[in-house]
């Protein structure tokens, strides 16, 4: 192919390239980013309200992924991630997973919690319906 | 491939990474993102210390290596830095205890 070919081809490219960018820009303007560092509701239908944990790695994600691409760029090549960078991330992300499990414990916990003073409530009931019948077996 | 468009690729990327950041930071600020109960620790009290203490431990991590970083950037010669640095011991320890505590005081409130 011709330097001037080659030339052009590059020309396309980078049209193309910043093309995309503008297009997810404008896209990313127009999109409802209300919810993007919110936790869902515990009911369907609730707005939630906002994490730290989402916001962490929203600004982690900006300033490492930043970092990388500038030095990327001016290096020729991709650079390496150091181990205590990937620790402050475990240490983010971890701590995510970990408050996430805090929060399913608790829902598991009143959930069974319900499950079983009802249970125990029918029980009652019934012992108090055999005791009415007579037989005197009680709840057991 | 050509410097020129080498040089016009990197501003282009560099422009849409800054104009991404600012499009959120501006959403945050103007109420497009929401943030509400960020500072909350069950939704009916307004604030929580241990919330507010990992809130300042993430912004003074995530700033401080951005300045280790670009001065290390700053103090290496061009195209020589094949790594990201290091993320100071010091910091990480912070952060580190700084999420430890906000897990502890969480677990403690869910009890």
């Amino acid at each position: 192919m011709s330097t001037t070919g080659l030339h052009l081809m590059y020309y396309v490219l980078t049209v193309l390239i910043g093309a995309f960018g503008l297009l997810a820009l404008v896209k990313l303007w127009k999109m409802d980013l209300s919810g993007l560092v919110t936790e869902t509701g515990s009911h369907p239908g609730s707005q939630g309200k906002a994490s730290l944990s989402r916001f962490q790695a929203l600004l982690f994600t900006f300033v490492i992924a930043g970092l990388m691409l500038v030095l990327s760029i001016e290096h020729g090549e991709m650079v390496e991630v150091p181990e205590t960078v990937l620790g402050i991330l475990g240490i983010s992300i971890g701590g995510y997973t970990l408050s996430k499990g805090i929060q399913g414990s608790k829902k598991d916990g009143s959930q069974d919690g319900g499950q079983t003073g009802g249970g125990q409530a029918g029980g009652d009931q019934a012992g108090g319906g055999q005791a009415g019948g007579g037989q005197g077996q009680g709840g057991a | 491939m050509p410097a020129t468009f080498v040089n016009i690729l990197e501003f282009l990327l560099l422009a849409w990474l800054a104009a991404v950041a600012g499009l959120v930071a501006y959403k945050m600020l103007t109420g497009g993102i929401r943030l509400d109960g960020l500072l909350s620790a069950d939704g009916t009290t307004p604030v929580s210390v241990e919330r507010v203490q990992l809130l300042i431990g993430t912004i003074s991590a995530a700033g401080g290596y951005l300045i280790v970083a670009v001065k290390a950037a700053r103090e290496a010669a061009p195209g020589t830095l094949n790594a990201l640095p290091d993320f100071p011991v010091s910091l990480l320890v912070l952060f580190g205890g700084s999420s430890s505590f906000y897990l502890m005081s969480k677990f403690i409130r869910m009890k």
